[in-house]
């Protein structure tokens, strides 16, 4: 091995010897370039081509170290080693690099090079060709480990890669994007919707002034505040890492609501930034306000309802007491007045008078609470339209006709038949012409209506009531109210009128319940148009059912021949359902009570068909008098059939007529219809059959 | 007096009773029989002796005469004082009876001048 190294250190040593290191020689010492070529991990090297000869290489210590080999290899090993150990991929760009050299130009490249010791590592190798040289080819020069410079330009890499998906993220976040130098308080923008404004550099109230331009007239003052410069510093020092607040932003469409938004950070080498972003949350905040607004409404709502209920226990205790008044009073005024009949009568009956008005304020305030707890229950019977329309109109009639009003009444309806609760639509339509008949003046007219409405919902039909008169009218301010319990209008011509202030709002809650709607128009002086919308199904087997019962009311059914012992205590019972029994052609006998009907049988048990026995009878009851009638059957060999006629049918009590023998429930009032059908089921052998 | 307007008069159903007798004739002839129906008087008898059993008889035979009639306010009077009185409890809502004596009286009055 040629060690050029030796020949120089010679030269160094004569430097020593004379004592003096001049300046501009000081970088001719040559150790102390290679001191500091070692330290920079950097190598000298000589090759040499000749022809017929294998390469040579020649290196330095350091080069031997890089290279990785012993310094007792031969020069033409060194050279192989390195070869060897050249990256597959990158003996392409090294030969390169040679042939530059040999054509005498300088040539730089890098590779990746196989270290025996330290593994792969990166190189940075050049040099050039020596042209005084003319007996082979001499080229020489350096190879440094650039492993760490490279290694830092790929975490230099990373860090840029995690920077731009770290922003990337963020400006899918934010929509716009600023850096806030914390030190200099200098805004760069790095996003924006604006491109314009991009990497610009502006100072931080430029920034705000320009954001106040966006930034809904309302909200600029408490922006500015809460962004400036002085509020951040104290947040910081707080210890805030973030600090957020929403604005309303204009934008061509109007304003929106927009979130600002800015972080707090701290960088290596004491530099303070933050980062703003603003991002648009309008959606969540509309939903917010949404939520707030029904929380609020709610709140308001339970609130006044609160308040309806104090006004409702003031107004009740006031109704209430104003009776309670007249009774105590009057009671007193008996007590002293009680030698002197007729006095005491009169007490009597104002005593009555207030204890009735009493009982119905009493009764309403008790149907109010129960439609407002849901206690309501809502029958689904048979009814016709027609009939509910006359009836309710004959129940006002004589009201009317002594207070000289007249009453008319229309129907457009196609359905007559349907399924609902009669009474509480009765109780709808009284409620209506009461108030109607009670503030209209002598000689006015009373109109109901009702119509049939083409729209229905699902498979119910919709029926509008329409009760409308010329009667004194409601005033404007009161309208509104009518529907409340309670309100009554001031007006010198009702004082006189008594009532309770809750037939309106019985009537509104019986509506909504029948999921329907109630409706006033009325002009103070000419008259109020009340009208309620109910739906209400129709009679499911109307085709058939009503036709069957059409035909069996056509179709007389007789009973020649069929004997019937009645046993009914009450007189006027007995003798409907004799007759009707008479008038069908049947032998009928009557007694009074459960013993007369079991000794009536006694007599000869062949005698009757069928007995109807009353329940509730004095000396022996229905019941009892069945199960006699059953025992004594196990000698006569033939059951008779037993109907019972009650008032009430209770399960318990139908139970109970069962098990004493009772064949069937008929139902007080029961139709003759429904009478007969029964005889002439059990007769022919219908069984045990309960109604 | 129509018969008709008696039943109108009195809180009665006039369509439910001709359904059940069959005819108008019918139904004169026997709503009448409720004034001489002593039912009434025997519950007031009943509940000034305080027999509260007999007084439960009386006022459920009551209710099934209105109903048989088609009385209806007697009816449903009635039926609301079956009620307090049933399984032979005391009064306590006098009320009751009050609101059946009215609907009652009310019977009675137009039943009257129906008769004429």
């Amino acid at each position: 091995m040629k060690d050029f190294a030796l020949l120089k250190m010679s030269k160094r040593r004569d430097y020593m010897k004379a004592g003096m290191i001049a300046s501009e020689d000081k970088f001719n010492d040559v150790n102390v370039i290679r001191s500091s070529l070692r330290e920079a991990k950097i190598g000298l090297w000589v090759i040499e081509l000749e022809d017929g000869k294998e390469p040579r290489m020649f290196a330095d210590d350091s080069m031997l170290e890089l290279l990785g080999v012993t310094d007792n290899v031969t020069p033409e090993e060194c050279y192989a080693f390195w070869y060897g150990c050249i990256g597959r991929q990158y003996v392409g760009r090294v030969q390169e690099a040679v042939g530059k050299l040999l054509a005498f130009e300088f040539a730089e490249v890098h590779y990746e090079y196989n270290h025996p010791g330290a593994g792969r590592i990166f190189v940075r190798c050049g040099g050039v060709r020596d042209p005084k040289e003319k007996r082979f080819v001499s080229l020489s020069g350096y190879h440094q480990n650039i492993t760490d410079l490279q290694e830092l330009s790929k975490e230099r890499e990373r860090l840029r890669t995690n920077n731009e998906e770290l922003l990337g993220s963020l400006h899918n976040i934010f929509s716009s994007l600023y850096r806030v130098d914390l030190t200099s308080w200098n805004v760069v923008t790095m996003r924006s919707p604006d491109d314009a404004l991009l990497a610009s550099e502006v100072t931080y109230e430029n920034f705000l002034e320009r954001c106040t331009k966006y930034v809904h007239p309302d909200d600029v003052d408490t922006f500015l505040h809460d962004f400036s410069r002085e509020n951040l510093q104290k947040l910081w020092v707080n210890g805030a890492m973030q600090f957020a607040r929403e604005y309303r932003r204009k934008y061509s469409a109007g304003y929106r609501w927009v979130a600002f938004q800015i972080y707090y950070c701290e960088l290596t080498g004491g530099r303070k930034w933050g980062i703003l972003g603003t991002r648009d949350v309008h959606e969540r905040r509309m939903l917010e306000e949404e939520k707030a607004q029904a929380l609020a409404d709610a709140c308001q709502a339970a609130e006044a309802s609160s308040l309806a209920k104090m006004e409702f226990l003031s107004r009740m205790s006031h109704d209430v007491r104003t009776p309670i008044n007249a009774i105590l009073g009057m009671t007193a005024l008996a007590k002293a007045k009680k030698d002197d009949p007729e006095q005491v009568m009169a007490c009597l009956d104002k005593i009555e008078n207030a204890g009735n008005m009493l009982y119905r304020l009493v009764n309403e305030i008790l149907d109010i609470s129960r439609a407002e707890s849901n206690q309501i229950h809502l029958e689904k019977e048979p009814l016709r339209i027609s009939t509910l329309m006359r009836d309710s109109i004959e129940m006002v009639l004589p009201q009317a006709t002594k207070q000289n009003l007249t009453i008319t009444s229309e129907e457009n309806v196609q359905h007559d038949y349907v399924l609902g609760d009669a009474t509480r639509l009765r109780e709808i339509l009284l409620n209506f012409l009461t108030n109607a008949v009670k503030y209209t003046l002598p000689g006015g007219e009373i109109k109901l209506t009702v119509t049939e409405l083409l729209a229905s919902t699902g498979n119910n039909f919709g029926y509008q009531f329409e009760c409308c008169d010329t009667g004194i009218g409601i005033s404007k301010e009161f309208l509104p109210k009518v529907f409340e319990p309670f309100e009554r209008e001031e007006d010198s011509r009702m004082t006189q009128i008594p009532g309770t202030g809750l037939g309106l709002a019985i009537t509104r809650n019986l509506v909504t319940l029948m999921n329907g709607w109630i409706h006033v128009k009325s002009t103070k002086g000419e008259g109020s148009c009340f009208t309620a919308t109910v739906y209400l199904e129709p009679q499911a087997e109307k085709a058939d059912g009503e036709g069957e019962a059409a035909q069996a009311e056509n179709e007389e059914i007789r009973l020649d021949g069929i004997s019937v012992l009645v046993a009914e205590d009450n007189e006027i019972n007995r003798e409907i359902a004799l007759e009707l029994l008479r008038m069908a052609g049947a032998k009928v006998e009557g007694v009074e009570n459960g013993l007369e009907a079991v000794n009536a049988y006694i007599q000869n048990p062949e005698q009757y068909d069928i007995i109807l026995m009353d329940i509730k009878m004095p000396v022996m009851d229905g019941n009892e008098a069945a199960r006699r009638i059953r025992e004594l059957e196990s000698y006569t060999g033939r059951r008779i059939p037993i109907i019972a006629l009650t008032a009430n049918s209770f399960a318990e009590d139908i139970a109970a007529s069962l098990s004493a023998g009772i064949d069937k429930h008929l139902t007080k009032p029961y139709s003759q219809q429904e009478l007969f059908l029964a005889i002439r089921e059990l007769l022919s052998g219908g069984g045990t059959i309960v109604l | 007096m129509t018969i008709q307007e008696c039943y109108a008069k009195m809180g009665g159903d006039y369509e439910a009773i001709l359904g059940r007798l069959g005819s108008q004739a019918m139904v004169e002839r026997f709503s009448v029989k409720f004034l001489n129906d002593s039912t009434f008087e025997d519950l007031m008898v009943s509940l000034e002796d305080g027999n509260w059993e007999e007084a439960f008889r009386a006022v459920h035979t009551l209710k099934g005469v209105a109903a048989n009639l088609s009385i209806s306010r007697v009816e449903k009077t009635a039926s609301d004082l079956t009620e307090e009185l049933r399984g032979g409890r005391e009064l306590v809502h006098t009320e009751l009876l009050t609101a059946l004596r009215e609907a009652y009286g009310e019977a009675v009055e137009a039943l009257r001048e129906f008769q004429g």
